[in-house]
């Protein structure tokens, strides 16, 4: 065999070694997960409470998005599902093998539009008004988690929230019928019996079933209709919620009590009256029964209301104008409402897990509570207040929303001369009894904020009540997860600028229309400047150094040669 | 070293002898800059983010790194100057990463090039510097993978035409599963593997601002072995 040979056939050898070494080196490589996110906020940095439900997975995880590929009119959503699918990269990334991820257009898949409303994930209708009309757009963003047998869905994934959410699911996945159990305690009328193949509907008095429905995703939500001290609450539930307690008896009070003697965690919303919204506010005064088991920790709850200048406004009185054609146009008028206070900033716990990451709380007709120290030495902490600039009103006030009572009610809540901060929510920690293992009492004068109507539309009271309930079932991991945003990064609005250049809204409506259609201009011609500025500056700096170059060569060789000197 | 980035400078300056650098500067950033701005709907989106941009950096390379390296052999070889380059006192070694390095620092160049964008979208928004700079550490390293695989196919060809073509081809295949796998019936192995080799999205990762020790050995790795096999196949051709 020739030297030639010989040397191709070493180098090919080489070549396969080569291949199977760097193979064998970036493969083993994957296996190390050590990753730096560079991003400001961390956002690939899934929390531990989810990495380590990643890596306690014992089989396949299987994620199925139901994502449509298009959404024209929605490009401003395309971030955040950027960010979603990014986000799940990681969780891709983290469970290697025991995780894939499987994304389906119900747009285009029939198949997958099938699956998508069985399972009740259902598309959003974007209007998209900006090109040639009004046309309306689907947009898909669920997600499905299967594992062993079970699935959990979240019907659309909303970004901020989509780390609490996936970890929700995945830990109820992961518990499968270990979930935790909590027990509720209320005056509200228990459900029917369920009956195979017809819908349960609650009753309209169930006040707390949208409460219910939100812990539910995490627990196992039991009612308990009857509790005494022959019949005392079990020591397998992880937390007891005692809802608008009404009419409590010595019993039921004496359970509750030993719960709490026994190391028991719970949740009381007390408030003093029943409103009837859809009879003029109407009040009922309530007799809570439980005015000695709290005074016996050293808490009371008064019965005044609540007057806050930090507040939210509500519709007063409706102004009714004349439309283009004559039509009459109802406008709803806002004023402040001081007895919906708005706790926020030093209003909320920055010490507590709870309230640290929450930017506001809503409280609807909140009573002061007031907490002094007794013998059994608790760890109080308060978790809502007031501003500084809160009032005590009456409980005999009339509560009615309308533009005159607002303006009794502000009326006398200047008369009082004592301003100051109440606190609204507090957490006792510790022994409720010599000797016995450490309790939780957390109560808040206020049932209305976690009653349905306030749920519905106020998020930050879900996150508190998530919040709290997690902290009270000793799984504080999520909260944090829970409170995690994302900031928004927009563009500077250049229409907005040329908008308020050109001297914002006229008089007139067609000066405005005028303004409206030069800011537009103005905007596209800025946008058009941006792009097309991008796209020719380089060439046009290159082509300078270019020409710079060639005629510097020129000199250069124009040059006659001198020996020993610059060439 | 110094023997390596004399070779580099040399490399990266007779690039500006003829058009082909210039090409390559104004190429990459005019048409990340076309995409991005004109077509690719960055107004309409409102956001401060250049996750768009990075998307097409994969593409582009494809078409410009084979452009870089074909010459860098074949028009030695073509011209028979590879066998006065032998004949220096320069190891295989030395040749090989003198001519990878020359063709990154053009590389470099041109995406130095592309600033203007980020700084654009800086101005107009509060841009997240984190993702920019995982972005461009990518590019770097995704373009010197590219530039390796390039110069490995100049190395085996004597034609530029054909080392750019067959630069095109593989680059494309390491790009591109990703992005025909939804419409391309494969296996779920067979598609786990095509993802496990595909720059494209590695590199995704490194723009979206998290740097993974998995990506960053996948790309040293790549650009280790085409090197090699490079240095293999001008070490046997040098003693022949």
């Amino acid at each position: 065999m020739s030297r030639v040979k010989i040397a191709q056939r070493q180098a090919a050898w080489s070549a396969f070694l080569l291949i199977g070494i760097t193979f064998l080196t970036v493969g083993l490589a994957q296996k190390l997960r050590w990753r730096l996110d560079l991003t400001s906020e961390s956002l690939y940095t899934l929390s531990p409470a989810l990495v380590e439900m990643l890596e306690s997975l014992e089989d396949r995880l299987q994620i199925k998005l139901y994502f449509n590929r298009d959404v024209e009119g929605a490009e401003h959503l395309l971030q955040q599902r950027l960010s979603i699918q990014d986000r799940l990269a990681e969780i891709a990334a983290i469970g290697g093998d025991l995780v894939s991820i499987e994304t389906v257009d119900p747009t285009t898949d029939l198949l997958a539009a099938r699956d998508a409303e069985h399972l009740g994930i259902e598309a959003v209708t974007i209007t998209d008004a900006r090109i040639g009309g009004v046309s309306l757009e689907k947009l898909y963003q669920g997600l499905e988690l299967r594992y062993l047998d079970r699935s959990e869905l979240i019907p659309f994934v909303v970004p901020d929230e989509f780390e609490f959410a996936f970890a929700s699911r995945l830990a109820a996945l992961l518990q499968g019928d270990r979930r935790p159990v909590l027990g509720f305690f209320s005056r509200e009328p228990l459900l029917a019996p369920p009956v195979p193949g017809v819908d349960q509907m609650a009753s309209p008095d169930r006040i707390f079933e949208e409460f219910r429905e939100i812990l539910a995703g995490r627990y196992a939500v039991r009612d308990l209709s009857s509790i005494g001290v022959s019949n005392p609450i079990p020591d397998d539930l992880a937390a007891v919620v005692v809802g608008r307690p009404e009419r409590v008896s010595v019993d039921e009070s004496a359970a509750l009590q030993v719960y709490l003697e026994r190391g028991g965690r719970i949740l009381m919303l007390v408030d003093h009256e029943k409103v009837n919204q859809s009879m003029a506010f109407a009040t009922e005064a309530i007799d809570t029964g439980v005015t000695n088991l709290l005074d016996r920790y050293g808490v009371t709850v008064l019965s005044h209301f609540v007057w806050d200048p930090e507040c939210r406004s509500v519709p007063v009185d409706v102004q009714v104008v004349q439309g283009p054609n004559g039509e009459p146009i109802r406008n709803p008028i806002y004023a402040p409402y001081g007895l919906w206070a708005v706790a926020r900033g030093n209003g909320l716990s920055a010490t507590h897990v709870v309230t640290a990451q929450l930017d506001e709380a809503d409280l609807i007709w909140a009573h002061p509570v007031v907490y002094r120290q007794t013998d059994l030495a608790l760890e109080a902490e308060i978790l809502l207040r007031s501003s500084a600039q809160a009032r005590a009103l009456s409980p005999e006030i009339r509560l009615d929303i309308s533009r005159s009572n607002v303006q009794l009610i502000d009326a006398q809540a200047a008369r009082q001369k004592n301003v100051q901060a109440f606190d609204l929510a507090v957490a006792l920690r510790g022994s409720f009894a010599e000797g016995a293992p450490e309790g939780v009492l957390v109560v808040i004068g206020d049932t209305d904020l976690f009653q349905n109507p306030t749920l519905q539309v106020a998020a930050s009271n879900r996150k508190l009540a998530q919040n709290l309930i997690d902290w009270l079932a000793s799984d504080e991991s999520l909260i944090t997860l829970r409170t995690r945003g994302r900031t928004l990064r927009p563009l500077r609005d250049f229409y907005a600028e040329a908008f308020l250049m050109a001297g914002g809204v006229a008089e007139t409506e067609a000066e405005t229309r005028e303004r409206d259609k030069l800011a537009r201009q103005a905007r596209d011609r800025m946008e058009r400047w941006i792009a097309w500025g991008n796209v020719c500056l380089p060439p046009i700096l290159l082509l300078i150094a270019a020409v710079a170059h060639v005629s510097r060569r020129r000199v250069l060789a124009a040059r006659p040669y001198q020996s020993g000197g610059e060439c | 070293m110094r023997r390596v980035l004399l070779l580099a400078r040399r490399e990266c300056a007779s690039a500006f002898d003829s058009p082909i650098a210039y090409v390559v500067l104004a190429t990459l950033p005019v048409l990340t800059a076309l995409f991005f701005f004109v077509l690719g709907g960055f107004f309409a989106g409102g956001t401060a983010d250049l996750r768009a941009f990075f998307a097409l950096l994969p593409l582009v390379l494809i078409l410009i790194a084979p452009a870089i390296t074909m010459r860098m052999w074949a028009e030695e070889r073509r011209s028979g100057t590879e066998e006065l380059l032998f004949s220096y006192p320069f190891r295989v070694c030395e040749l090989v990463l003198g001519k990878w390095l020359g063709a990154v620092a053009l590389l470099a160049l041109a995406l130095l090039a592309t600033a203007l964008v980020p700084l654009t979208v800086f101005w107009l928004g509060p841009l997240d510097w984190g993702p920019v700079i995982g972005g461009y550490l990518g590019a770097l390293l995704l373009g010197g993978a590219c530039l390796a695989a390039g110069l490995f196919l100049s190395a085996v060809t004597a034609n530029q035409i054909v080392a750019w073509l067959l630069g095109v081809l593989l680059l494309a295949a390491l790009n591109l599963p990703s992005l025909l796998l939804p419409f391309v019936p494969v296996s779920s192995g067979a598609a786990r593997v095509l993802l496990a080799v595909d720059q494209r999205e590695r590199f995704q990762g490194l723009a979206r601002g998290v740097l993974a020790f998995g990506d960053l050995v996948y790309f040293v790795g790549f650009t280790a072995l085409f090197l090699c096999l490079m240095g293999l196949v001008l070490e046997n051709r040098r003693f022949r």
